[in-house]
């Protein structure tokens, strides 16, 4: 129902039972906020959002209080403004004074509302909150000390991802964000997604900076760096510079060389290569299962997921190595170049693959296949740190014999985009075979999140599903028959890895995912080199020198958690 | 003594529909006994009274009955109120006024036991005896009524304490016990219960002061599936234990106030929700909930109306916050005891997402007398809604809980029910409502009790508890104490209490405390804090999500107004009037006692100490910390502090 409320001396229409923040944003009128989630349920934790009722002088929290027609709302008296300085001046009497030193600095969400509330004196004088930081993951290390318990992380945990690792303990002046039993973070059934990093306004939860040790490689002179990235980053770095240019892969190359890479190699093209293996491996899985479930390994969070939560299924999971892990192993093991001073690294927009490049099957023995899993945000950072200059960079191409690759190399960053692609190739590869049941065409570059086709007379039913909680909540009703799939691809982030746990703080995420997913699709539509077998160079290193090598095997372990 | 319980509800029904209902007496039990009637010894025998000694007296009388081949009923009775002259004992004979003993030792039952059954008592140890008809009265002993703490109360709720068995569901029966749910599911709709609730305006005994019978409505007109009844029987409040009083003392009357309100509301599943230390109230609440369900006045169709009704005790994990509605409710979900944002209100979204009545004991309680008042042929117009259950504790004379009408001025409740000050002390402040309540200072004790009023002046009844200090209570160091209970209570989920509790707390002990190291800017930055002070409080109760945070500065900001004194004496002066602050105590040794012993110059645990033996010792200012321990040491009292 619609009705008129009086904000600030201005008539603004709002409808009825919507909060009086909806209403505030629509209009264009900024207040500060800090517990609030977009889309969530409201918990009205920070005090921030207050706004003052003029019918009773009151202040009310605008994320939760209900529009009511006729309402007389002040979003910046003085008594507003007071209030939020007064709480931004007690959140900040017991947090340590360290910004300098800070992971966040200069892109901190308490910096901001300090700097924006105008705080300019340490009015409390409060004993600090000690450090005591968690550094056992290999991907997330907390700082409890900076916590400043707005909840986003519990929330994003329990809600979106479903795991529960994070979660509020004590009460009082002993409020804390705990993990169960307040274990270290590596033992406990954290899955490393990342979403509560990208959720902290604060350096509360951080990921493992990996920079140290690139840079100590770089400068070593026995070594052999070799660097390959998402195809995401180009994307990415867009967004972080703010314009758009041509040639961004050649552009990156060359920040990659002019930081002291000495190879640069592209990752699409063993993307391209472990589509065909998937496809060529589910195929295999169909025929020689009566009622097949096949579930896609590309996210390392889900991986880990699986292997606390799904034991019976690890058998179902892909067994092909993950494009970047597969690519370091084909790097090091190759005879010809057999060199124990390579040093490998791999730019993700995900803090998942950093516990992955450490844990996963061949690392065991001391092994790495790839020596450094860095996130996007540390490839920005290393920009800084070696003083880029975007418009001073050299473009260069990739050396020619791992150029070409499809465009549905990028697309396994969406949701939908693996089984899109495996589909292509399916239909290609085994065109006698495998049928569209109906008449869609999958080379438009739309993505498709469900799809049936048919293999040898059988209904074969593909899903993806994006969003941890999501996604088990789909598997649970496949196990008790309610759905029926066949192929699942599974993402722990929502909307996949473009809303990935290492890409840039700071930015709105619903536009950041509606912008990939648009400019993504562009990419695959304007592409004439869709499918992934079209890249031949691809499928016949694969069918010469990988197939059922050991290098693109990968093993499952069963975790238990308490 | 057996009554059948459905036939006696269904005699007292015919006579309530024939106009003639007049329910028996409390004090007229010998005389319904009739011959067959024993002696009865009463022994209250709550929770407090238990820890007053109630237990070793009961195994007293009980050793000298049996000693002395004495045959009586020894009941265990519920507690008159004033706890200050527990253990208490009354004999009841036939023929004659039940009398009370109060302040008994064990030593004690003996000597009056052997004068009684001799025609002799002792007046010194004599309470007071009840009034019966046809009964022989004692002489030189007062009635309840002679007494200040009981002439100055109105008991509603009370009226029957003393005299019946709390966990005799027959005796509960025979005095018009269940009789108001018996007519309720007899002859009266959802809509005809609201609408007497709503007429007789009773509101709710939690805090606020929420009408009740506008929460039933809404909980009844809100479409849903399934609806609850919570009964909050949680006492947030270290002051006052009213609600554990009612719980220990008439079961079966929360059992009927729980049931009524589940019949008003539509629901067929009930919780009620007790503090887990409150381990003797859910263990009566436990065992009358048996007796109810084996008498078959709970479970399926309840007095072939129709009604079913299962009541599940739920008991808290024991957060202060735990009390607060939605923090309840959390807490039956099996989640953190946080509150959470209001709106949507448990009575529209409760409960797992379901119209939920929460409802506090004392306001249940309440609304069963009132219905059976309504019934009741001669008390028709009089109305039981307006007295409200008080804890008076503190510095007063009669601590307990009374029982007194609304309007009742502060100063009769302290000065005639509570009966004064201690030791002829004066008074200083009033605690109202607990931990999160407002302090009163003497040009206020003429505030009235009374929901309304008190909203008016910005604080609350709560949960009624009267913490009265006198003068020689420091309140400065009474805030210190109530922000350390507050920042280790609040949840912690918002901010402003959060960090604003801990805060407050933090200027409070620097301001009760002597620096050890008075760097200048460390100094400047305290005085900072106290400057801020009234602000953070100020935002605090502006700000805070729920009642808690809202409340929780209130003392300290009307305390800041009527004792500034206070504070700026400690924060000026550095000096505590009451003498309370130990840390600011400053010490010195009087030469003209002092033997130059060393003693304390030995003790001292920061050599602040200086002498030579047989010389005068000086203590140096600056690195006393106060600790005492020279004074404490100092065998010819030489240690003095100003």
């Amino acid at each position: 129902m619609e009705c008129n409320i009086v904000i600030n001396n201005k008539i603004i229409s709002a409808t009825k039972g919507e909060t009086i923040l909806d209403s505030l944003q629509r209009n264009g009128i900024y207040i500060p906020t800090l517990c609030n989630i977009k889309n969530m349920f409201p918990t009205g934790a920070c005090r921030l959002c207050m706004v003052e009722n003029k019918k009773n002088g009151e202040l009310v929290p605008a994320c939760s209080e209900p529009v009511e027609p006729d309402m007389i709302i002040e979003t910046h008296s003085n008594k507003v403004t007071n209030a939020r300085k007064t709480i931004i001046e007690l959140l900040l009497a017991r947090h340590p004074d360290d910004c300098l030193y800070c992971e966040r600095n200069s892109n901190c969400e308490l910096q901001v509302l300090a700097y924006e509330m105008n705080v300019r004196e340490k009015k409390i004088n409060s004993v600090k909150k000690v450090p005591g930081k968690d550094l056992s993951s290999q991907a997330i290390q907390r700082d409890p000390s900076k916590c400043v318990l707005c909840g986003r992380c519990v929330r994003i945990c329990r809600n979106i991802i479903g795991c529960n690792t994070l979660d509020f303990a004590g009460r009082g002046n002993e409020y804390s964000i705990s993990t169960p039993f307040n274990q270290r973070l590596n033992t406990t059934n954290c899955i490393n997604c990342g979403q509560c990093i990208v959720a902290c306004p604060t350096a509360a939860i951080f990921d493992k900076n990996n920079i140290l040790p690139i840079q100590k490689s770089l400068s070593s002179y026995e070594k052999t760096n070799i660097v390959f990235y998402d195809p995401l980053l180009p994307l990415a770095l867009q967004l972080h510079l703010g314009k758009k240019s041509k040639n961004q892969i050649e552009f990156i190359n060359g920040i990659l060389y002019s930081m002291g890479f000495h190879e640069v190699k592209n990752l699409n093209y063993i993307i391209d290569l472990y589509i065909i293996a998937v496809a060529k491996e589910f195929y295999k899985f169909v025929n020689e299962n009566e009622n097949p479930v096949f579930y896609t390994s590309y996210c390392p969070a889900w991986v880990k997921y699986a292997e606390q939560y799904y034991h019976d299924d690890l058998q179902n999971l892909s067994q092909i190595q993950t494009p970047s892990l597969l690519f370091g192993n084909i790097i090091k093991n190759d005879t010809k170049t057999k060199n124990t001073n390579q040093f490998v690294v791999c730019f993700e927009p995900c803090t998942a693959r950093k516990f992955e490049s450490r844990s996963g099957s061949y690392s065991e023995s001391g092994f790495h296949s790839v020596d450094v899993s860095a996130t996007f945000r540390e490839f920005f950072q290393m920009m800084r740190i070696y003083g880029i200059q975007p418009d001073k960079v050299l473009l260069k191409q990739f050396d020619s014999k791992t150029n070409i690759n499809s465009s549905s190399s990028i697309l396994l960053n969406i949701q939908g985009g693996l089984l899109t692609s495996v589909c292509r190739v399916l239909l290609k590869l085994y065109p006698n075979e495998v049928k569209m049941k109906s008449k869609v065409k999958l080379e438009n570059g739309k993505i498709f999140k469900k799809l049936t086709l048919k293999i040898k007379e059988k209904e074969i039913v593909f899903v993806s599903v994006s969003g941890m909680l999501e996604a088990t909540k789909t598997i649970d009703k496949l196990k008790k028959n309610i759905e029926n799939a066949n192929f699942i691809e599974v993402l722990a982030c929502p909307h996949g890895c473009i809303n990935g746990g290492g890409l840039d703080f700071g930015l709105d995420k619903e536009s950041q995912v509606r912008f990939f997913n648009k400019i993504i699709s562009e990419v695959d539509q304007s592409s004439n080199f869709q499918n992934a077998l079209n890249n031949e160079s691809a499928f016949n290193y694969l069918k010469d020198k990988l197939e059922n090598s050991k290098e693109i095997q990968r093993t499952y372990k069963k975790r238990t958690i308490i | 003594m057996n009554i059948n319980i459905a036939l006696h509800l269904e005699q007292l029904y015919e006579s309530k529909t024939n106009k003639t209902l007049k329910l028996p007496n409390p004090y007229s039990w010998s005389a319904f006994l009739g011959t067959n009637a024993k002696t009865r010894i009463y022994v209250p025998y709550s929770s407090c009274s238990q820890s007053a000694g109630a237990a070793i007296v009961l195994q007293a009388i009980e050793k000298y009955t049996i000693e002395n081949n004495i045959d009586v009923d020894i009941v265990k009775t519920s507690c008159s109120g004033l706890c200050s002259v527990e253990p208490i004992f009354g004999i009841d004979t036939r023929g004659k006024n039940p009398i009370f003993f109060k302040n008994v030792t064990e030593y004690d039952v003996e000597s009056i036991l052997d004068g009684f059954f001799h025609s002799f008592i002792d007046v010194e140890k004599v309470l007071f005896q009840f009034r019966l008809s046809h009964a022989e009265k004692w002489r030189g002993v007062p009635y309840p009524e002679d007494l200040e703490f009981f002439k100055n109360q109105k008991r509603e709720i009370l009226l029957t304490t003393l005299q019946t068995e709390v966990l005799s569901i027959e005796e509960y029966v025979y005095y018009g016990g269940f009789l108001s749910l018996y007519i309720a599911l007899r002859e009266l709709t959802q809509t005809n219960l609201i609408e007497i609730v709503k007429e007789k305006g009773l509101r709710g005994r939690g805090g606020e002061g929420y009408l009740t019978g506008q929460k039933w409505q809404i909980v009844k007109e809100t479409a849903s599936s399934e609806k609850y009844v919570i009964c909050n029987s949680y006492e947030s409040d270290p002051s006052s234990y009213v609600d554990r009083f009612i719980v220990e003392n008439m079961p079966y009357k929360v059992i009927e106030g729980i049931a009524l309100a589940a019949y008003a509301t539509g629901s067929s599943k009930a919780f009620i929700f007790f503090n887990r230390e409150n381990e003797f109230a859910i263990e009566v609440f436990k065992k009358a909930l048996e007796a109810a369900y084996f008498h078959r006045i709970l479970g399926e169709n309840i007095f072939n109306s129709g009604f079913s009704l299962n009541i599940q005790v739920v008991e808290s994990p024991g957060a202060l916050v735990s009390g607060e509605e939605t923090a309840l409710i959390s807490c039956i979900e099996g989640g953190r005891a946080t509150p959470r944002i209001r709106p949507p209100f448990p009575a529209i979204q409760g409960l797992w997402g379901k119209p939920t009545a929460v409802n506090n004991v004392e306001t249940l309680v309440c609304s069963v007398n009132l219905i059976l008042k309504n019934f009741t042929y001669e008390e028709k117009n009089s109305n039981p809604t307006q007295t409200k259950l008080i804890c008076l504790s503190g510095d007063i004379n009669n601590k307990g809980i009374a029982e007194v009408e609304f309007g009742t001025t502060f100063n009769e409740i302290i000065g005639k029910v509570g009966g004064g000050i201690t030791k002829n002390n004066n008074f200083q402040a009033l605690l109202l409502g607990g931990i999160t309540g407002s302090i009163f200072s003497k040009e206020q004790l003429d505030y009235k009790l009374d929901y309304d009023y008190l909203k008016q002046l910005n604080s609350i009844v709560g949960s009624g508890g009267f913490f009265v200090l006198s003068d020689k209570v420091c309140i400065v160091d009474m805030m210190k104490y109530l922000l350390e209970i507050q920042s280790n209570e609040s949840c912690g989920k918002c901010i402003p209490c959060r960090e604003g509790t801990i805060q407050l707390k933090d200027v409070l002990t620097q301001i009760t405390g002597r620096p050890i190291k008075d760097e200048e800017h460390k100094a400047l930055e305290r005085f900072k804090g106290v400057l801020n002070m009234e602000n953070i409080a100020t935002i605090m109760s502006q700000t805070s999500m729920c009642n808690f945070g809202k409340q929780a500065p209130k003392s300290l900001i009307s305390s800041l107004k009527y004792f500034r004194n206070s504070f700026e004496e400690h924060i000026f002066e550095r000096r505590c009037v009451a003498n309370v602050c130990k840390k600011l105590r400053k010490y010195y040794i009087e030469a003209k006692i002092c033997t130059g012993c060393g003693v304390c110059s030995a003790r001292c645990p920061v050599s602040a100490i200086f002498g030579n033996p047989k010389e005068t010792y000086s203590i140096i200012e600056t690195k006393c910390i106060s600790c005492g321990k020279c004074s404490e040491s100092c065998k010819f009292n030489a240690v003095f502090y100003e």
